[in-house]
């Protein structure tokens, strides 16, 4: 029993050691490919409520679509958000703030009855920057000084188990 | 060692947690990580009760198709037709005619906003406690089993074949839904069309 439960911390704990500059590269790397991504949601406003048909969640809450300046502004700041996390500048503020629109953008997007399987690019910025993927490559690291320090692995696995 | 990543080791030496304080942090992450696996069971209990939610922790599904007894392989399709005031008819696929929408869309729309009326639709109530507090769960319902299709529908797509076909009056306009049917048991397989029905929206 205690061998498992070592297994289970080992996994947590240790098995993902990567280094903070591996960590820039793939800050940087997800950041470009979500700047090839948006803006995403434009589309929406060209369909009338009737066609709102929104699944469990937040939108459910809700008689139609937001107009079309709501979806212009978040995107908006989604792209600030992810030129942000492209340079690592206030990482972690850029990460949230990114994984919270996109979010909610998405919650808008899938209220026709069809959920795409791009959640992980909301899960992973969420998570990453607790492992610390703005201390490598980033202004973040060059004002903190803190390029070359470690990376927290338990985040890493938790995207692990994301299915 | 679980180590903290944000210390500076050039302006300030390392904090060092004390053996309490890293058995509560490291505590506190291994119930993050139950938290996550446990949660699933919920999850799957809500999908199977009430569709997929949005947001989840897992990716839905993809459904596939399966072969039945005989080895035929059903997917179901739609054509729009559409006639003018001058005789003259089109089809429009439905990736024209939502050609605005993703293309993964495209298909979930078309089932829910044009497939053929039921015959005997479920009678939601709009004034129930229900429908005042999720009012977007019981639309999606009512318009999903509508027999004629509401007046901003109709508009929509009364806009949008405008738009497909300026110089064209409309007059009706024709879902046609049938199954293509791919039969892999025979050599070379043999496809096939069966009709399901159609909805008919008259414009004039």
């Amino acid at each position: 029993m205690t061998a498992k439960w070592w297994d289970v911390d080992h996994f947590i704990f240790e098995e993902y050691k990567t280094r903070t500059s591996s960590l820039g590269i793939y800050r940087i790397l997800f950041a470009a490919y979500v700047l090839t991504y948006l803006p995403r949601h434009l589309w929406i406003p060209s369909f009338p409520d009737s066609f709102f048909d929104p699944p469990i969640g937040p939108t459910v809450f809700s008689a139609g679509f937001p107009r079309a300046p709501f979806f212009y502004t978040v995107n908006g700041l989604a792209i600030v958000a992810a030129v942000c996390l492209l340079f690592g500048y206030r990482t972690r503020v850029a990460s949230t703030s990114f994984a919270l629109l996109l979010l909610l953008c998405n919650c808008w997007a899938y209220s026709f009855g069809k959920i795409d399987h791009d959640i992980p690019l909301i899960f992973i910025p969420l998570m990453m920057q607790f492992a610390g993927w703005g201390n490598g490559h980033s202004v973040d690291a060059k004002r903190h000084a803190a390029e070359g320090g470690s990376t927290r692995k338990p985040p890493i696995g938790l995207c692990r188990l994301w299915r | 060692m679980w180590n903290d990543g944000n210390h500076s080791q050039k302006s300030q030496p390392p904090r060092i947690r004390s053996w309490p304080e890293m058995l509560k942090v490291k505590s506190a992450i291994r119930l993050l990580f139950a938290a996550v696996i446990l949660w699933q069971f919920p999850q799957y209990m809500i999908r199977a009760k009430y569709g997929e939610p949005y947001p989840a922790l897992s990716m839905p599904d993809f459904s596939g198709t399966l072969a039945d007894r005989d080895g035929n392989i059903r997917f179901r399709a739609v054509q729009c037709k559409v006639l003018f005031e001058d005789g003259r008819l089109a089809w429009v696929s439905p990736h024209c005619l939502l050609s605005q929408a993703p293309d993964s869309h495209r298909s979930v729309i078309m089932a829910h906003m044009f497939s053929p009326p039921p015959d005997n639709p479920d009678q939601v109530p709009l004034h129930s406690l229900k429908a005042r507090l999720i009012p977007g769960r019981i639309l999606g319902h009512i318009h999903g089993q509508q027999k004629d299709l509401d007046p901003q529908t109709r508009a929509w797509l009364k806009r949008r074949l405008q738009v497909l076909y300026p110089s064209e009056v409309l007059k009706v306009v024709t879902f046609v839904w049938y199954e293509e049917v791919f039969n892999v048991n025979q050599v070379p397989p043999v496809a096939t069309q069966e009709p399901v029905g159609t909805r008919e929206v008259r414009f004039e």
